[in-house]
């Protein structure tokens, strides 16, 4: 567990594990990269969400199927009709960390999926349409342009802070599907939906 | 007494428009709609900002459900965060408009429900995954998994006229989507589409008496209880369906009834001979009843080595003639029937003639019945009611379909 300071109002910013990519102050809300020989990058400022009321929070922890994971971070998203959020899980086995999405109630544990074949360019995807990504026939059901509007806690990966990102969603057997079209990175996640008992909080 | 504990508020602000008090009290609200102004505010961000106004306030609830009351369905509680009116139009006949409530209901679970009510009652829905490719579109069918399939009743485009309370999208006074409805399962299904995005849900009725004791409404349990229980009006156009149908059925056994329910006028069966020298012969039938269709049956049995053609006419006391019915019969003789309505009463003459030159005789029993209604009248009747009624039990319950998420 690494010690770093904000550098921006001085802050103790805790590294929680190997895992983690991107780290938010939760004070003034600025944004580090972490590179390489373990300092910090700072890329930006996004708005804390400390203040947004929620019904988990960072440090939280709880079972999935009776695999203990604890919450690491929560970025929200904004798009034209709204926003929504996305939590950072990172596992008590040590193995790579999870997103958790929640929407209307119901969560979905997102794992990522290497990209092994040609995906569609976001601009030929078609809401009603199914198009192949690996080995799923994803049936498409969303497609928007998101944007990154505030984070707190850590991730495991660089937080964009670009401007805008286009992304889609479907389902495929059952499974949800999702795939952001970074400016520099597709990236595939596949999704299982947790029932109400799947998840405990403790 | 409907469970009203208020829930904490997570957080207040203002109207960016009227300045009104605004208190936040779900967590995955991103819709206050200002109960002052009608302004549409979206949460969420930095500040509240307004994103629409609905022109006028949304019409009361048509059920005693408030922002806020809390209740217990399927053991889990639950609260009302906000309510949202649509109006769904047929897109063939835009003046053919109708309108349903949702109420947004928030789950203990963090879950989210849709409490639906139009016209058949209530419908709670809950989101679901779709399982495979679905066009609303088009598609006659959803399918559910394994096989399983929901036929589409209904679909129609909507839009949301009028709000209140928390929702959790950013919702917009007049947004539009398209909707299409099935049922299947023992279930209903909803599914939205905009441009951007396709959602579905899964809803099962539910009586109003159980939505009542959900909220621990003892008046209203009473209310729905006495009311027998209905989940909804039925829908006029449905009603008025099922009883064209009904009529249609009733007309059928009438009518099928009605050419053999009348007796013979002219007695017991007359049994009657053609014969080579006498072609035609005069039955004397007595009638009372004018401009009533009177029904002539014949019954031939004959020796003709060919067809056998055969004439009746009716000849009234002014001996005036009118065909009755002319009939080719074959080899072995049948039956032939036709009707007349007669305009004079008194003694008439009901003519049996043939031309024919390849037969020795001729047995023909005629039998006369005063049909006060025909089978034919009846049989038109039926079909065109039927049809009429048809259409609209189909009608009417695609539109008991008709409710939808937001």
């Amino acid at each position: 567990m690494a010690q770093m300071s904000c550098t921006s109002c001085g802050a103790p910013l805790q590294i929680e594990n190997q895992f983690v990519r991107s780290v938010t102050c939760n004070f003034c809300g600025s944004v580090y990269q972490i590179t390489g020989d373990q300092g910090l990058d700072s890329v930006g400022k996004t708005t804390s969400l400390a203040n947004y009321p929620s019904r988990l929070h960072i440090g939280m922890r709880g079972k999935i199927k009776d695999m203990g994971f604890t919450i690491l971070g929560r970025v929200r998203y904004t798009y034209e009709q709204g926003f929504w959020d996305e939590w950072q899980i990172t596992w008590d086995d040590n193995s790579p960390p999870s997103w958790l999405e929640e929407d209307e109630g119901y969560w979905t544990l997102y794992r990522r999926e290497k990209v092994r074949a040609a995906i569609p360019d976001y601009d030929s995807v078609k809401v009603g349409s199914t198009m192949q990504v690996n080995k799923h026939n994803v049936f498409v059901t969303e497609k928007r342009r998101g944007k990154l509007m505030g984070s707190e806690g850590q991730f495991a990966m660089w937080l964009p802070m670009q401007t805008s990102f286009g992304y889609a969603t479907g389902t495929a057997n059952n499974q949800a599907v999702s795939i952001n079209y970074w400016e520099n990175e597709i990236e595939l996640s596949v999704g299982e939906d947790l029932e109400p008992e799947d998840m405990v909080m403790l | 007494m409907v469970m009203s504990t208020p829930l904490p508020v997570l957080k207040k602000m203002e109207c960016p428009n009227c300045g009104s008090p605004l208190e936040q009290r779900a967590t995955n609200a991103q819709t206050i709609v200002c109960s002052t102004c009608g302004s549409f505010i979206a949460v969420g961000a930095e500040q509240p900002e307004v994103t629409s106004k609905s022109p006028q306030k949304p019409p009361p609830p048509p059920k005693p459900i408030t922002l806020g009351a809390k209740g217990l369905l399927d053991g889990t509680e639950f609260f009302v965060m906000g309510r949202v009116v649509y109006t769904g139009w047929d897109a063939r006949d835009t003046s053919d408009r109708w309108t349903w409530h949702e109420w947004l209901l928030g789950g203990a679970d963090g879950r989210l429900l849709w409490l639906s009510f139009d016209e058949k009652g209530f419908t709670l829905y809950k989101k679901m995954r779709f399982r495979e490719q679905f066009d609303p579109a088009t598609a006659r069918a959803l399918p559910l998994g394994n096989g399983a399939q929901a036929m589409i009743r209904e679909r129609y485009p909507a839009r949301i006229v009028g709000a209140e309370g928390e929702l959790t999208w950013k919702a917009t006074a007049g947004e539009q989507l398209f909707v299409a409805e099935g049922a299947g399962q023992g279930k209903r299904y909803s599914i939205q589409k905009t441009a951007e995005e396709m959602e579905i849900h899964e809803g099962v009725p539910i009586s109003e008496a159980m939505i009542a004791a959900a909220f621990g409404d003892e008046n209203w349990q009473k209310r729905a209880v006495s009311s027998g229980g209905r989940t909804g009006g039925i829908p006029t156009r449905l009603m008025i369906g099922i009883l064209c149908v009904l009529f249609a059925m009733i007309a059928f056994v009438v009518g099928s009834f009605a050419g053999n329910s009348q007796g013979n006028i002219i007695g017991e069966q007359r049994q009657v001979n053609l014969t080579q020298s006498a072609n035609s012969v005069d039955v004397p039938v007595n009638i009372s009843s004018t401009r009533r269709p009177h029904s002539v049956t014949l019954t031939v049995q004959t020796s003709a080595s060919g067809s056998f053609p055969i004439t009746v006419n009716i000849v009234d006391p002014t001996a005036q003639q009118r065909l009755v019915f002319s009939q080719t019969m074959s080899v072995a003789g049948g039956t032939a029937s036709g009707e007349f309505v007669p305009f004079r009463s008194g003694e008439h003459l009901l003519r049996i003639s043939t031309t024919s030159t390849s037969f020795d005789s001729a047995t023909v029993t005629v039998a006369v019945r005063r049909g006060l209604w025909t089978t034919s009248w009846f049989t038109t009747y039926a079909v065109i009611i039927g049809l009429i009624g048809g259409f609209l039990v189909i009608s009417g319950l695609g539109r008991m379909s008709g409710t939808t998420k937001g």
